[in-house]
């Protein structure tokens, strides 16, 4: 990484000082004059200047949230380039504002910044996820302050239509409608690189996804090639720490949502496209807009042995609609009417809205919870009302009925989940234990060791993982395409990206610097992105989507056509009539 | 002998520092930017579900009140529940301490034996060539970095020569019923020889460099000339007559080095994968888990300020000059 950084610095470097001699080629009215300026590598482009601007039309600092270095290597020296350049080519002053990720949240939320990076994903594969809850003007999650009655309309369209073609032109649509406008700008689709002991498993049988190897899919299929490989070894992202399934910090960390999801099963799973595929629900059925049955799979049993019957989906979805835990509030509260019984083995939702999303975001990520164990549980803790706060350890273990089962938790140390052979999709493997170590290095030392199996995560160094594999011949590796993208958002609310073409200018300066991030930041993994539906989600990913080419030549000519002016010393000012915060 | 009076008001003393501590570190992480739903770290929690749990936990209601709340609660011993493990902090911090525990006690042990014994031979040897020697080498290992020791003896006999696991307590496969099976096993004890070692290594400098300046001081005391001029061998005048009064400032140290030893060596326990007490504590700070950081805080100012109590008792029994709470 230090010879990349160094790399990358000097390129920045390179960008900065490209910025050469700067001409006045002729006067264009009283006070205005265009400027030439020449873009190094870029060819020349025009800008308008004027003399003795008012001050409150000149732009004041661009506070950019970012995380800190620390956090996360590539996303920050992306940021600092893309910071750099507005700031040095485009007279945009641009400031970085690394934070502790725990203030990034806080901050956003209370819209104290003007752009503001990280990495975000459709939740379950649904892209409603995005559309609505980030973009629509009432959309819990839309910090950006977008707001746009022409795409609510058609937000709110899509999550009801059920008909899927006719959906994914909505949701193309969309796509189109955000380009434009640009809210939210992309830097790159990430891509990841993972490495196991090909020693060990049989390699046509490793199931690589958007989120890697940590998959059920993978750890079901896997075939262990020796004795070594019937237990997966494997560093997860951080030791887990709440493995209540009703809990929020159980279903949104990965550290804890991996084994919560191996454990438990769910009406359906997203299989390794991100598309829906039966599960615990052999099939499904929309009657109407709002009412959806789904047919249980027979012959399920609990990890305790109990029969798996409608009557415990019925008792899952019935408590979180009684007791609300927060985790559930969006996906179930706010979603489901009611539920109901038909037999042992056909459950009917009935939804409060039309609401498509459904079978992904809600059957797809609500574990199906023994009703017998849970009571017993509740009543013997005294926890009732709140069941999300039980404490679940060795004592109070999960019981559920996914491939894998509770076996030791040392908490902050190990969690060893022994397969469950009755599972209709019993693993091959005996079991996995997820056992982190504190440094990367620590982690590829214990794949050569042995010690490890497989990185279900790698927060190292991605070329030193892949001269350690190509070095090493026991190893093997995958590379996938992650489902989220990385992306800056800006604040739509206040000077000076309440203003479209400021936002169009940025993006196309994003979008010049995009072959720089991915190569030089982020090592070469990574994909051009335009949208904020990954291509991962095949299906609604729209590759048309609109979006801004030409760099600082084209973000200048947009701004210039929009009223935006230049000083003499290279300083953006607002149109008339405009000022700044 | 010790003065019950003294005793009681100095126990009154602890007793009013731990409040006035726990009031500290109450307010204190509540300066904190971020706040406590960061301990959160699901990136789809909705504003719904953040203001439930923020009333779950009660971070709703007036400041002063929780305050209230907390201090009657840490009166009954009960430290609250962590934000981030939804646990109990009393039993997480119980956990955790055992770990760093096992691991700084042994260092501490070693070291303040070790070095005790080896300042006090230094002290005897001044000015020959051994001594020199041993100066330099002493003051070499004193200031390397810990964490930098850590990571050297980690690659070569770890990542190198695989002698030794590269980290963790016991081995991924190992799985034990019992606290005392955990603690005593074979297992346990292989993954503690290099973190031990790091640490004693580095720890050793302390009581070894205070025993030798005391011993220097002591062998100038008249009493010293007495016992060799009784004829005793140098090996009783050194450690029965000059040890037995250079050990107190030690003693103190050791004391306070124990009190200390709870808040762990973070660097240590984030090279050798130890999950240890004083990366909760880095944690919970940095992921704003008040219960967790405020008891783990507290706990730290409670041994420190017992053990520095403890060491002016034990300075009564040591050396029989001191009589506490007279005048």
């Amino acid at each position: 990484m230090a010879t990349n950084r160094r790399k990358f610095m000097h390129k920045m470097g390179a960008a900065g000082a490209a910025i050469g001699s700067v001409s006045v080629a002729g006067c264009s009215s009283d006070s205005q004059t265009t400027t030439t300026v020449d873009g190094g590598g870029n060819g020349s482009y025009s800008r308008p200047i004027e003399e003795d601007l008012p001050e409150e039309r000149m732009m004041d600092d661009v506070i950019h949230l970012a995380y800190t270095e620390q956090y996360n290597p590539g996303r920050y020296q992306a940021n600092r380039l893309v910071d750099q350049r507005l700031t040095d080519e485009m007279g945009i002053p641009t400031v970085t504002d690394p934070v502790e990720a725990t203030v990034v949240a806080s901050r956003e939320e209370a819209g104290e910044y003007d752009m503001v990076t990280y990495r975000w994903s459709a939740n379950n594969g649904e892209p409603d996820s995005i559309i609505v809850k980030r973009f629509a003007s009432d959309g819990p999650e839309n910090w950006t302050g977008f707001s746009s009655e022409e795409y609510d309309e058609i937000a709110y369209e899509q999550r009801q239509e059920t008909d899927d073609d006719a959906r994914q032109e909505l949701v193309h649509e969309v796509q189109n409608i955000v380009g434009e406008q640009r809210p939210e700008n992309q830097f790159l689709f990430n891509e990841y690189y993972y490495a196991f002991r090909s020693d060990r498993f049989e390699e046509d049988f490793v199931v690589v996804t958007e989120t890697g190897l940590r998959n059920i899919w993978n750890y079901t299929q896997i075939e262990p090639k020796s004795e070594e490989g019937n237990t997966i070894i494997t560093n997860n992202w951080n030791p887990s720490d709440q493995l209540n399934p009703l809990n929020i910090n159980a279903i949104g960390p990965s550290r804890n949502w991996v084994p919560t999801r191996f454990m438990h099963d769910f009406l359906i799973r997203t299989g390794p496209n991100l598309e829906a595929q039966p599960w615990a629900a052999t099939e499904w059925e929309w009657e109407d807009d709002t009412t959806v049955t789904f047919q249980i799979r027979e012959g399920m049993t609990f990890h305790d042995g109990e029969d798996v019957t409608a009557s415990d989906v019925v008792w899952t979805y019935q408590m979180m609609l009684d007791k609300e835990p927060p985790a559930y509030l969006d996906n179930v509260v706010e979603v489901v009417e009611s539920v109901e019984q038909d037999g042992d083995y056909t459950v009917t939702f009935n939804l409060q809205d039309p609401y498509v999303p459904f079978v992904k975001t809600t059957a797809g990520i609500v574990p199906i919870l023994p009703e017998h164990y849970w009571t017993q549980l509740m009543e013997e803790t005294g926890t009732t009302n709140q069941p999300w706060r039980i404490t679940i350890d060795n004592d109070n273990p999960v019981v559920g009925s996914g491939p894998f089962q509770w076996g030791n938790w040392d908490q902050g140390s190990r969690f060893e989940m022994p397969s469950f052979d009755d599972h209709f999709m019993a693993p091959n493997i005996d079991r996995r234990i997820q056992r982190p170590l504190s440094t990367p290095d620590a982690e590829m030392q214990a794949l050569i060791n042995g010690d490890y199996d497989l990185l279900d995560y790698w927060f190292g160094d991605t070329q030193q993982l892949q001269q350690t594999v190509g070095e090493n011949d026991f190893l093997g590796s995958v590379e996938t395409l992650g489902a989220g993208r990385q992306s800056a958002w800006v604040n739509c609310q206040r000077p000076p990206f309440d203003h479209v073409p400021m936002r169009q200018a940025f993006n196309a300066v994003v979008t010049d610097s995009q072959q720089t991030i991915i190569n030089e930041a982020f090592d070469g993994f990574g994909q051009e992105a335009h949208t904020f539906i990954n291509p991962s989600l095949s299906f609604w990913h729209n590759e048309e989507t609109t979006f801004f080419e030409g760099g600082i030549e084209e973000a200048t000519t947009i701004l210039a056509d929009a009223g935006y002016v230049w000083d003499n010393d290279g300083n953006i000012h607002y149109p008339e009539g405009m000022t700044g915060k | 002998m010790v003065n019950k009076r003294y005793v009681a008001r100095r126990f009154a003393l602890m007793v009013t520092s731990l409040f006035i501590v726990i009031t500290i570190l109450f307010f204190l992480f509540r300066q904190v930017p971020g706040g406590p739903m960061s301990a959160f770290t699901n990136p789809r929690m909705s504003q719904a579900a953040r203001q439930a749990v923020i009333e779950q936990y009660g971070l709703n209601d007036p400041l002063w009140r929780q305050y209230i709340r907390y201090m009657v609660n840490v009166a009954q011993l009960d430290f609250g529940q962590s934000f981030y493990y939804g646990n109990s902090v009393s039993s997480l911090i119980t956990d955790r301490f055992l770990n760093t525990m096992s691991l700084m006690l042994t260092a501490f042990v070693i070291s303040y034996t070790v070095g005790t014994y080896l300042g006090a031979q230094l002290g005897w040897l001044r000015g020959t060539a051994k001594e020199r020697v041993g100066m330099v080498v002493v003051l070499f290992v004193r200031s390397m970095p810990v964490f930098w020791t850590g990571m050297v003896v980690l690659y070569v006999f770890g990542f190198q020569f695989d002698f030794f696991p590269i980290g963790g307590m016991r081995e991924a496969t190992a799985s034990y019923d019992t606290t005392t099976a955990k603690f005593l096993s074979t297992d346990f004890l292989y993954h503690l020889i290099l973190p031990v070692f790091t640490l004693s290594t580095y720890y050793t400098g302390l009581p070894l460099l205070l025993m030798r300046n005391n011993i220097l001081e002591v062998l100038s005391e008249s009493y010293i000339d007495t016992a060799r001029a009784k004829g005793l061998t140098n090996r009783r005048v050194l450690f029965v007559h000059a040890a037995r009064t250079a050990i107190l400032p030690v003693v103190t140290a050791f004391a306070i080095a124990i009190g200390f030893a709870v808040g762990g060596q973070v660097l240590i326990e984030q090279v050798f994968s130890w999950p240890g007490l004083g990366r909760e504590m880095v944690q919970a700070s940095l992921r704003s888990d008040y219960p967790v950081a405020q008891g783990a805080f507290a706990l730290l100012s409670a041994i420190v300020i017992t053990m520095n109590f403890v060491a002016d008792l034990a300075y009564t029994y040591l050396d029989p000059r001191v009589r506490l709470g007279e005048s």
